[in-house]
């Protein structure tokens, strides 16, 4: 018997004002597994990933569970004017989740730096990161508070190949170790390769698929509501 | 030297303001450069000018006494502090659909504060004089409330922001990781933007609109340009604002400028030296930087006993050197112990003109009815810049300061010097007291006023007389004069 979800959404309408983006949306998310959304631009991503954060309250259905959350936003919305070492903008991570110790805050980012192989770059000043660099201190930034869920947001958008191998092998670590993964990407070979299941978001609606079901070309095509194959 | 140790020691209370507005502007500046919001932080300085100016403006208007008690004293700094912080909230809002942009509402208020804060200044009986404060800023004519304020202010602001650096930092990188951090956006910004106006409403009192806007925005430069780390760019800043009052302080007080300009023109050169030198130099000015404030702090606990403020006052005719003004009037007309204090070490650092228009200007800020009679003599001061000053800070003392300068006033408009009574009279008549009128015709038609300053005092009535000499001369004997004086009494007391 499968254990309890860590969350579960029931009819869920999601929206903004009076205006619902996704409607009906079942969901359950379970410990230890890879969960991967996918859709076309405008298709509710975003919205589903609030909807999920806890950050846009619905409009409609039941969400219950309220696991811990570890974030990491679309590459490109940090701005580099900013100053900060690499270990400073880990230790964001901290920030809201209660008052910790300042050695064992050192700690936490050590080993979340650790975690994603960034210890060696704690001291680089972020903005000087290569993007493979970047996206993996903001996974490491998602993980330092020891959250129950990660979610990652576009996290190999804009990379270079050996960016996506770099974000690639550190998901498939976490992965690997049993934490529990939400993925919004446009990269279908990277979800294919790693989700246990996917969510395929088209004209206001969720639909849960395996991985499997994005194999061919065709299959693919028709589950996003693309005019032509990928 | 000795002169220099003696300058700074008798400014030390507006030194350590200073460097109060130095730390405190330059570490929200960091902020501010940042956020890329350094006009936000210039139209919150304007809103409170515009606060500050209203406030003048009200103390004019027939209102309770209570209203009018409000306008006086740190309600000045009060109403500066209502309408930056009333600023920030509005422009907390931020953007949203249909509604203006935040650039945009920026604009609005900068524009806004700044005609309210001219026609306000205009139609207050302090006028210029607190027009020219509010916009260059003069932090060695601080009074000792002002700067109560702005130290109250400065220990708020360091409060919430030793508690909430962290998150105003994490709202400012990242709002939607925020967001899922559990943190109110909303709620931080308010906050931030809210200490961001306490900060320009008490330090603008005490430094004026351009060394405020200077210091939030140049320093942070400087400190983001040579360092590498937010920590070190902080203490940088820090330590480029510290120099830069240190060296626009010593240079106005030594080469008779203002501070603010003198300041913040250091500020542009030590972010311009920022550029031009190599990155090797910029450890040896972080160094420097961080000395400078050090050396000012030397200057002000050493002073030597031969050159000290207590000395000066104690050395025979140091005071009757001072043509501006009296130690022993001072004394007599003293009521505090602390205010005579001031005035007398004003009174004795009168030695060349600037420094004796700072006593001017800063007896007025006194508040009290000690700094009247100094004021008043000073109006026949030889420069004529420090006569305007003069008679421009009694009318600031007799209209803002305290109710009992008023009836001051009026005892020495009734006293025997002439020359003091017809300044006093002055007062008056520019204040718009009744009676006032009536007191300067009066010495048209006493013979023992001297013939100059009834000559003075006849153009000044003429000049409120629309231009019309009623037919008076001084130069004719008093009986020639019997027709024209009955048409002043006639007009003095509004028939």
């Amino acid at each position: 018997m499968q254990d309890a979800p860590l969350l579960r959404l029931e009819g869920v309408t999601l929206g903004y004002g009076d205006d619902p983006v996704l409607t009906g949306v079942d969901l359950e998310l379970h410990a230890g597994e890879l969960l991967a959304l996918v859709g076309r631009n405008g298709s509710g991503k975003s919205t589903l990933l609030a909807g999920l954060l806890g950050t846009l309250a619905p409009l409609g259905g039941s969400r219950t569970g309220a696991p811990r959350f570890g974030y990491s936003p679309q590459r490109g919305e940090l701005d580099p004017v900013f100053p900060f070492l690499t270990e400073e903008v880990v230790a964001m991570g901290l920030v809201g989740r209660g008052r910790c110790p300042r050695s064992v805050r050192r700690d936490r980012v050590a080993s979340a730096l650790g975690t994603t192989g960034m210890r060696s770059e704690a001291r680089t000043p972020f903005r000087d990161l290569s993007g493979g660099q970047r996206q993996r201190t903001m996974i490491a930034r998602a993980l330092v508070s020891a959250p129950d869920v990660l979610v990652l947001d576009e996290p190999t958008n804009n990379l270079d190949v050996q960016g996506q191998a770099e974000v690639a092998a550190v998901l498939r670590r976490l992965h690997g170790e049993g934490t529990t993964l939400v993925l919004v990407s446009h990269d279908l070979g990277l979800v294919g390769a790693l989700a246990d299941r996917v969510g395929v978001l088209r004209d206001g609606r969720l639909t849960v698929v395996p991985p499997a079901a994005l194999a061919g070309e065709a299959s693919r095509a028709e589950l996003l509501g693309l005019s032509a194959p990928l | 030297m000795a002169e220099l140790l003696s300058t700074v020691a008798s400014f030390a209370p507006s030194y350590w303001a200073t460097l109060g507005i130095g730390a405190l502007c330059a570490y929200l500046g960091t902020f501010t450069v940042l956020r890329r919001i350094v006009f936000t932080g210039a139209a919150l300085a304007q809103a409170a000018a515009a606060g500050v100016a209203a406030t003048f403006w009200l103390a004019t208007l027939s209102l309770p006494a209570w209203i009018q008690s409000l306008t006086t004293g740190s309600g000045v700094t009060f109403g500066g502090l209502a309408a930056a912080v009333g600023s920030a909230l509005v422009l907390a809002r931020g953007e949203r659909p249909g509604r203006l942009t935040a650039d945009a509402m920026v604009g609005v208020v900068f524009a806004a504060s700044s005609a309210l804060s001219v026609l306000f200044v205009w139609r207050s009986s302090a006028g210029l004089v607190e027009l020219k404060n509010i916009v260059a800023g003069d932090v060695l004519l601080s009074s000792a409330a002002d700067l109560r304020m702005l130290w109250i202010g400065v220990a708020g602001v360091a409060l919430v922001h030793a508690r909430f650096r962290s998150e105003f930092l994490l709202v400012a990188y990242d709002p939607p990781f925020a967001r899922t951090q559990g943190l109110s956006v909303a709620r931080l910004e308010r906050l931030f933007l809210g200490s961001l106006a306490i900060a320009v409403a008490v330090a603008l009192r005490a430094a004026g609109l351009m060394l405020v806007f200077g210091t939030l925005v140049l320093p942070p430069l400087v400190g983001l340009r040579v360092a590498g780390t937010l920590a070190r760019a902080t203490l940088v800043d820090v330590a480029a604002a510290w120099t830069s009052a240190l060296g626009g302080f010593l240079l106005a007080t030594r080469l008779n400028l203002p501070v603010a300009p003198t300041a913040v023109s250091f500020q542009v050169f030590l972010l311009g030296a920022s550029y031009v030198l190599p990155r090797a130099v910029h450890a040896t000015s972080l160094v420097g930087g961080a000395l400078a404030p050090l050396v000012g702090i030397l200057l002000l606990t050493w002073t030597p006993p031969s050159v000290g403020a207590a000395q000066a006052i104690a050395e025979p005719g140091g005071a009757a050197a001072n043509p501006a003004v009296s130690r022993e009037q001072i004394r007599q007309a003293g009521l505090t112990k602390r205010a005579t204090r001031r005035a007398q070490e004003l009174a004795d650092l009168g030695r060349s003109e600037r420094e004796r228009r700072y006593a001017a200007e800063r007896l007025a800020k006194l508040g009290a009815p000690a700094g009247l009679v100094p004021l008043l003599e000073a109006m026949s001061d030889p420069a004529e810049a420090v006569a305007v000053t003069a008679r421009e800070s009694a009318v600031q003392l007799a209209s803002g300061g305290d109710p009992r300068c008023r009836s001051e006033l009026h005892a020495v408009a009734r006293g025997p010097d002439p020359e003091l009574a017809t300044h006093a009279a002055r007062v008056l008549v520019e204040i718009g007291h009744d009676g006032s009128r009536t007191l300067l015709v009066e010495r048209l038609a006493d013979p023992s006023v001297p013939l100059l300053l009834r000559e003075a005092t006849h153009a000044f009535l003429t000049a409120q007389n629309d231009g019309d000499t009623l037919g008076y001369d001084a130069f004719r004997e008093p009986a020639e004069n019997e027709a024209s004086l009955r048409a002043w009494r006639a007009w003095a007391e509004g028939r």
